[in-house]
């Protein structure tokens, strides 16, 4: 039985090819020549950046990595998981102070009708709880970063790390009972956004979602998906959709980025662009900011590049001994990873004959790319989904050597 | 020792003299201005764009932050401020209004202003022999340019790249205070000049009045200026 549709077997994580760890060559690498005709030229861009914006500075052409060139901490390393310890050493000051990126704490939301500001090529992460469909654009979110939002059930926050290109919703209580919210420390690991929460004063990586240090060192919070995808497909797939409005309570250029832009794909966003802050661990295998859907399960990781999903359909891997299984999701154009079972039965899940359904090759089930079972034995049932999210696989592996990955 | 002080001393009677003057008190405003909007484009709180605004907000239009006693004192990064006004007279542009980033830029720009026009009021006086043109002025006034911030990266750190983007945030708090020094320095190093050029022209100095007891020739170009 195929790994992959297309006959692409899943491949496990193979030692990866080192990264340079030499500091000399890494010394080297920061004191070339180019480097030093790039500060004399960022110095005579200045008044043309004041005039043109920084986008057009930020956004310029992408650079092709040189391997071993980048900044790293004491050399980044391949191989193994970093230790929280090793993880709380390698934080770096992005230069605000804590809440120097302003936390959203009273999100306004409007209807998808009075969400003029969006086109429908605009970034916007999705997301459905308690029945209620809501839209984070990221031209907000990129000079936020982090959205406490409350649904029915209770708090949520939401956030967004332009760095990394990650988008995760977190929920956790405090050892006092109350539920966590969380402001930006204005600190990094592994390019990441630092949350702090305002309980405890613990610090979390957004990728990590476990705090590094803190009163509650070592404490997991709750992780749920959000889609990323195109203001367009998620009004068509979800048209009572609320939108987060750009009245924040701060005043911001919205609708400017400034690392880049994503349509079209440019600047700090470009897969092969440069990194801007150290990481623990490289691997080469792909390009920095190439988008995988990272997932989590019991512990384990798994990387399925968006691309090869795109491409393919679908993608099941082991994590610990157990099935997922990874969904492309056309009306959205984001992959989704559930666990690969219903009701006692594996499932093997194949291409369906139409965009966005997919067949369990043993019980002959139609699912649709949500994970609902639309027909055959499995009806009505739903598979369960996993942590999964978009993120760059520089930021993905820098924290999870260890994942599996699809290729 | 006595050259720093003899130096100092020259400052404060040039830059009068120079702001006497009109056409260099008119210098000192045209590049006080130009700096102030340089300045402002540099760290973002005037902005010309090609996005149509108009998605965004009612053109023209004033925005003002509900929070803006208790906001515009809160550091976006050192020596960068939250706006607490949003000013767009046109589509295309935006003047986000921070009280503290404003007072910066004007200080910079005043001490640029002043520290170009005396330099070139000092050269006026003492001829090509002064040695100063007010370039380290200019040169001076750059770190300012460079406080911008955007999101978690400094800007220039953006402009600049990977390499740099670390040292950039390690020395960013910095910036303003260097250009300040910087800009203090390049007037001292006037007056040292001055005060250079008048020990070899006159045998015994007058430490207290060294900038405005010119020679003649001095004389008539101070009168000539200040007649315009």
């Amino acid at each position: 039985m195929p790994d992959a549709e297309g006959s692409k077997p899943l491949r496990s994580t193979e030692s990866p090819p080192s990264a340079d760890p030499d500091p000399d060559t890494a010394l080297r690498g920061r004191f070339t020549r180019r480097g030093f005709m790039r500060l004399v030229g960022g110095a005579g861009v200045v008044g043309g950046a004041a005039y043109l914006g920084v986008r057009a500075v930020g956004g310029s052409a992408p650079q092709t990595r040189t391997p071993g060139s980048d900044p790293g901490i004491g050399g980044a390393q391949s191989g193994s998981t970093p230790s929280l310890d090793e993880v709380a050493e390698a934080v770096v000051s992005g230069g605000p102070p804590k809440d120097g990126i302003p936390p959203i704490d009273e999100p306004r939301f409007v209807n998808a009708a009075d969400a003029g500001f969006l086109t429908d090529d605009d970034v916007v992460f999705g997301l459905v709880r308690d029945r209620q469909s809501r839209a984070y654009p990221q031209l907000v979110l990129v000079w936020h970063e982090i959205v406490n939002d409350t649904f029915p059930s209770g708090p949520l926050t939401v956030t967004y790390c332009p760095l990394t290109g990650s988008t995760v919703a977190f929920s956790g209580t405090a050892p006092d009972g109350t539920a966590y919210t969380f402001g930006t420390s204005g600190d990094l690991v592994n390019s990441n956004l630092l949350m702090y929460d305002r309980q405890t004063d613990s610090r979390w990586p957004q990728i990590l979602a476990q705090a590094i240090t803190g009163d509650v060192e070592g404490a997991q919070l709750t992780e749920e998906p959000l889609v990323w995808t195109t203001w367009s497909r998620w009004r068509q797939a979800h048209p009572e959709t609320e939108v987060l409005s750009t009245e924040t309570g701060y005043l911001r250029d919205y609708g400017s980025d400034p690392y880049g832009s994503y349509t079209p794909l440019d600047g700090y966003y470009a897969p092969a662009s440069r990194r801007l802050f150290p990481v623990l661990r490289e691997d080469e295998r792909f390009d920095p900011k190439e988008v995988v859907i990272g997932a989590k399960h019991g512990g384990a990781q798994l990387a399925v590049p968006k691309s090869l999903l795109r491409e393919r359909g679908v993608a099941h891997a082991s994590l610990e001994g157990e099935r997922v299984v990874a969904l492309y999701d056309h009306d959205v154009d984001d992959g989704r990873v559930f666990r690969a079972h219903l009701d006692g039965a594996d499932l093997e899940l194949e291409r369906g004959d139409e965009a966005g359904i997919y067949r369990d090759a043993t019980t002959g089930s139609l699912f649709d790319a949500e994970g609902q079972a639309v027909a055959g034995p499995l009806a009505d049932g739903r598979l369960e989904a996993v942590v999964f999210y978009d993120v760059m696989w520089f930021a993905w592996y820098a924290f999870f050597p260890d994942t599996e990955v699809v290729t | 020792m006595s050259r720093l002080i003899e130096a100092a001393q020259a400052v404060p009677p040039l830059v009068r003299a120079t702001l006497r003057a009109r056409r260099y008190r008119r210098w000192v405003l045209l590049i006080a201005a130009g700096y102030v909007l340089v300045y402002l484009l540099a760290i973002q709180n005037l902005i010309i764009t090609g996005r149509d605004l108009s998605r965004f907000v009612s053109i023209p239009s004033v925005q003002v932050s509900a929070d803006w006693p208790s906001r515009w004192l809160e550091p976006i990064a050192a020596f960068y401020y939250e706006p607490i006004v949003a000013i767009r007279p046109i589509n295309h542009v935006t003047f986000l209004v921070s009280p503290v980033n404003l007072a910066i830029g004007l200080l910079l720009a005043g001490l640029v202003g002043v520290s170009v026009s005396a330099a070139l009021y000092a050269r006026r006086l003492q001829g090509p022999a002064c040695r100063t043109r007010g370039v380290g002025g200019v040169v001076a006034a750059l770190p300012g340019f460079l406080t911008g911030f955007a999101c978690c990266v400094p800007t220039v750190a953006l402009a600049l790249g990977a390499q740099f983007a670390l040292a950039v945030v390690a020395v960013r708090s910095w910036f303003v205070p260097a250009a300040v020094v910087a800009l203090l320095g390049s007037m001292l190093w006037t007056g040292s000049r001055l005060s250079a050029g008048r020990d070899a022209t006159t045998p015994t100095p007058r430490p207290s009045s060294p900038a405005v007891s010119a020679p003649p020739r001095r004389d008539r170009a101070t009168t000539t200026d200040a007649g315009r």
